[in-house]
């Protein structure tokens, strides 16, 4: 019986997805087709799609996306690895969490896109300033929810290991990590939707390359195809890179219990 | 006695405890700063930039492109509001809708929006609207689905409840329906604040002449870098009073729910 | 009683435990001048109104909770941190949710080196449980009594002396529970640990225990430590509609009446 109903809730998303899918291209065909939107603002999805083929086939598109998810997937993997491990150490060790604490404090209000400039100044337009804003901006998700989900793991789970012979440290890594690692997970899933976000940005305002960059230069050439052709590059990469990560988090998790 | 003194010290003790780091890191940067160790073009001292700050308020325009930001998001966060409710209610309520906007609702949520901007720019040009239309496709997804979320947490039987005691649909919506879904609406307010602070300052960033983000930008090309830091911090203060008030706005209205 | 004058395995001597009440900033007493002695291999249960300090006394026996003042000897020697001698089983089971039955258990067992060693004592256990066909489930699709005899398992792997039991079975329905608690006496007539049982039921602790020990409503202390006369093996339906049986049932349950009424209800 439950099969049969996750089931039909699986098949209803699919014909939701193509749906919606058609609605839309059909929504954007109608706007252009009849002239409501100019063909300079918004082109044909046609044309766009066309243009889009030849990026892709021309290998442009290729090499802007490597710029752009080498730059994002090297800064969201130290954030991850940094923000998790510090994440765990400061909710199990006070010395630590109030040292970190208050600075995490300061700095979480901050608008990430306000650190954009900042990174500028100091380290230049390049690769490894938009890593940087990438870690930066990514971090702090993920430590938050890390902290969060490792300060709130049930006593008794601790309790029960130390009575089976854990220490501190086996307790940290054996433990409290799986313990928390729904909350790590969901914050590493923000984690990642911002780190697009911020890469974006930073590409448009530095320029040198990557998809953020091809979607404002194009925009200030003129060439609107591929401005569009670009964006929904990103939107179909963004989209992607969540999915896998849903997948991988599915695997990750499978040991949890499905809430409703 | 002692055990007043004593437990005086401890208090204390504690305050002094959770703010150290960021008292040090502060006397740190001063002391860098201003020994000249590390070149003041590339990082002023925090008195200069809190002075700088204080310049920009009194005789700059700073607060002119507060504004112009705040009316920016402002805006896209109202429409948010009036498009985002109802459109998460309706998708609690019906199926059919939910089926049709649910696929659009995840495939964009995980999507940078901000790489809509030149799309935003070619449709509403370089003034406000391109900005208010950004931080309304930006804040719209949180509201939709914290109000979603909310409202499908409601306990049928209230509903059932007040329809036995004769109250019509809308009574039922705006008497058990709103009040109920409103704790999870106010969460995904303030992630939608958040994040429209956040395009409104990238945009004004990328392609504006007002606001914020052109300020910090400006700063940035014209290498003044103390008005950058004075920007950054400004901006900071902005968003962290926003998250407050909006915790305030929460405390009052949700009094009956903690 | 046995007459061999050894040490006591447990012996507790003028205890006193505090705790800090964050509303009002005073320290509440939770235990007071409790004076006990539980003998190796002895079967004690702990009965009291709630609140009454039971649980963590269990707590305190099991390291996971300092004293505030007085003496807790193992063996003669203060109690430590927690430690692989004694095992506890919590009402929650505590059951890793990541690991599957099989790796819960095998999380106990630090005696053996070799992967495959400890393998093959963890499923040693799983039999002794009845749950063969079961190791590599997870706990999420397990039932409470399922879970609960993991949790015992897992308390046993590391071979502990003492078994500490908080309300285990308080969260199973009545029939679980009944099977549980027989379930619990087999596995220690074949293996006798030194246990010390927390629950809230009169009949769990008589049909169970070697000796009940009444607590007082807080701050606890001992109020009556009274030895079950009924001798083993014990036969459910036999012990229970025995006269002796019947009579302590009901002296017992006039003594926690009297504290639950002292307590207010349980406030």
């Amino acid at each position: 019986m439950k099969a049969t109903a996750a089931q039909r809730r699986q098949r209803d998303a699919r014909i939701g997805s193509v749906v919606s899918l058609i609605l839309l291209i059909g929504a954007w065909q109608l706007v252009t087709a009849t002239g409501l939107v100019p063909d300079d603002v918004l082109p044909q999805f046609g044309d766009v799609a066309v243009t889009w083929w030849q990026l892709l086939v021309s290998g442009e598109l290729v090499q802007q996306t490597a710029s752009s998810l080498s730059r994002q997937a090297t800064g969201f993997a130290a954030a991850v690895v940094c923000g998790v491990s510090l994440g765990i150490v400061m909710a199990r060790h006070r010395m630590v969490d109030d040292f970190v604490g208050p600075l995490t404090s300061v700095i979480l209000p901050i608008p990430k896109a306000a650190l954009i400039p900042l990174v500028m100044l100091w380290f230049g337009i390049g690769d490894i300033a938009k890593t940087i804003i990438v870690f930066l901006g990514t971090i702090l998700p993920i430590l938050v929810s890390t902290y969060h989900g490792a300060a709130s793991v049930d006593q008794v789970y601790l309790w029960s290991a130390r009575s089976m012979g854990d220490n501190a440290r086996t307790l940290l890594w054996r433990v409290v990590f799986h313990a928390a690692l729904p909350e790590i997970m969901a914050g590493v899933r923000m984690g990642l939707i911002i780190s697009l976000i911020v890469l974006v940005g930073a590409e448009m305002l530095a320029g040198q390359g990557g998809l953020g960059w091809m979607v404002f230069f194009t925009l200030d050439s003129g060439a609107y195809r591929v401005t569009y052709a670009a964006m929904l590059t990103i939107a179909v990469i963004g989209y992607a890179y969540d999915r896998l990560f849903l997948m991988l988090s599915q695997r990750v998790l499978h040991w949890a219990e499905q809430n409703p | 006695m002692n055990v007043a003194a004593g437990w005086l010290s401890a208090a204390l003790w504690r305050r002094l405890r959770r703010c150290y780091s960021v008292l040090l890191m502060l006397a740190i940067w001063e002391g860098a700063a201003r020994s000249g160790l590390v070149n003041p073009f590339l990082l002023p001292a925090a008195s200069d930039v809190l002075a700088n700050l204080w310049r920009m308020l009194t005789e700059g325009q700073l607060l002119y492109h507060v504004l112009q930001s705040l009316m920016r998001a402002g805006a896209g966060l109202g429409l948010a509001l009036v498009i985002g409710i109802p459109l998460g209610l309706i998708k609690a309520r019906s199926r059919l809708a939910n089926s049709i906007l649910d696929p659009i609702l995840a495939f964009w949520f995980p999507v940078p929006k901000v790489g809509l901007i030149p799309m935003a720019l070619l449709l509403f040009g370089l003034g406000h609207g391109s900005k208010i239309a950004l931080v309304f496709v930006d804040a719209l997804l949180p509201l939709v689905i914290a109000t979603y979320q909310g409202a499908l947490r409601i306990d049928d039987r209230l509903v059932w409840s007040a329809r036995s005691m004769g109250d019509t649909d809308f009574k039922i919506l705006s008497r058990v329906v709103l009040p109920g879904t409103l704790p999870q609406i106010l969460t995904g307010f303030r992630l939608a604040v958040t994040v429209s602070l956040l395009v409104v300052f990238l945009a004004e960033m990328v392609a504006s002449s007002s606001g914020l983000g052109h300020l910090m930008i400006y700063a940035l090309r014209t290498l003044e870098t103390k008005d950058v830091f004075s920007t950054l911090i400004a901006m900071s203060l902005v968003a962290f009073i926003a998250d407050g008030l909006v915790l305030v706005l929460r405390r009052h209205l949700l009094v009956w729910y903690e | 009683m046995a007459a061999a004058p050894r040490v006591p395995k447990i012996v507790l001597r003028a205890l006193h435990k505090d705790y800090d009440d964050r509303a009002t900033g005073r320290a509440v007493a939770v235990i007071r001048s409790l004076d006990l002695t539980v003998g190796a291999q002895e079967f004690v249960c702990l009965i009291g109104p709630s609140g009454c300090g039971k649980s963590t006394l269990l707590y305190i026996l099991g390291g996971f909770v300092p004293p505030t003042s007085g003496e807790v000897l193992i063996d003669g020697r203060p109690v430590g941190p927690p430690g692989p001698d004694r095992g506890i089983v919590f009402q929650e089971y505590a059951l890793f949710p990541w690991l599957t039955v099989l790796e819960n258990i095998m999380y106990g067992i630090r005696s053996e080196k070799a992967r495959g060693l400890r393998r093959l004592r963890a499923e040693e256990l799983v039999a002794k449980v009845h749950l063969t066909g079961f190791e590599h489930y997870y706990p999420r699709n397990l039932s409470g009594g399922m879970k609960q005899r993991v949790a015992i398992a897992r308390a046993l792997a590391h071979d502990p002396d003492i078994l500490l039991a908080d309300e285990p079975f308080g969260a199973l329905d009545t029939q679980t529970r009944s099977l549980m608690q027989e379930e619990l006496l087999r596995i220690w007539e074949s293996d006798r640990k030194t246990i010390v049982f927390v629950t809230h039921s009169v009949d769990e602790a008589v049909y169970l225990a070697d000796r009940v020990v009444v607590m007082t409503a807080r701050p606890g202390t001992v109020k009556a430590d009274i030895t079950v006369p009924l001798s083993r093996p014990r036969n459910f339906d036999v012990v229970m509609q025995a006269p002796e049986a019947t009579a302590l049932r009901a002296e017992l349950w006039r003594l926690v009446k009297e504290e639950v009424l002292r307590a207010g209800y349980g406030a």
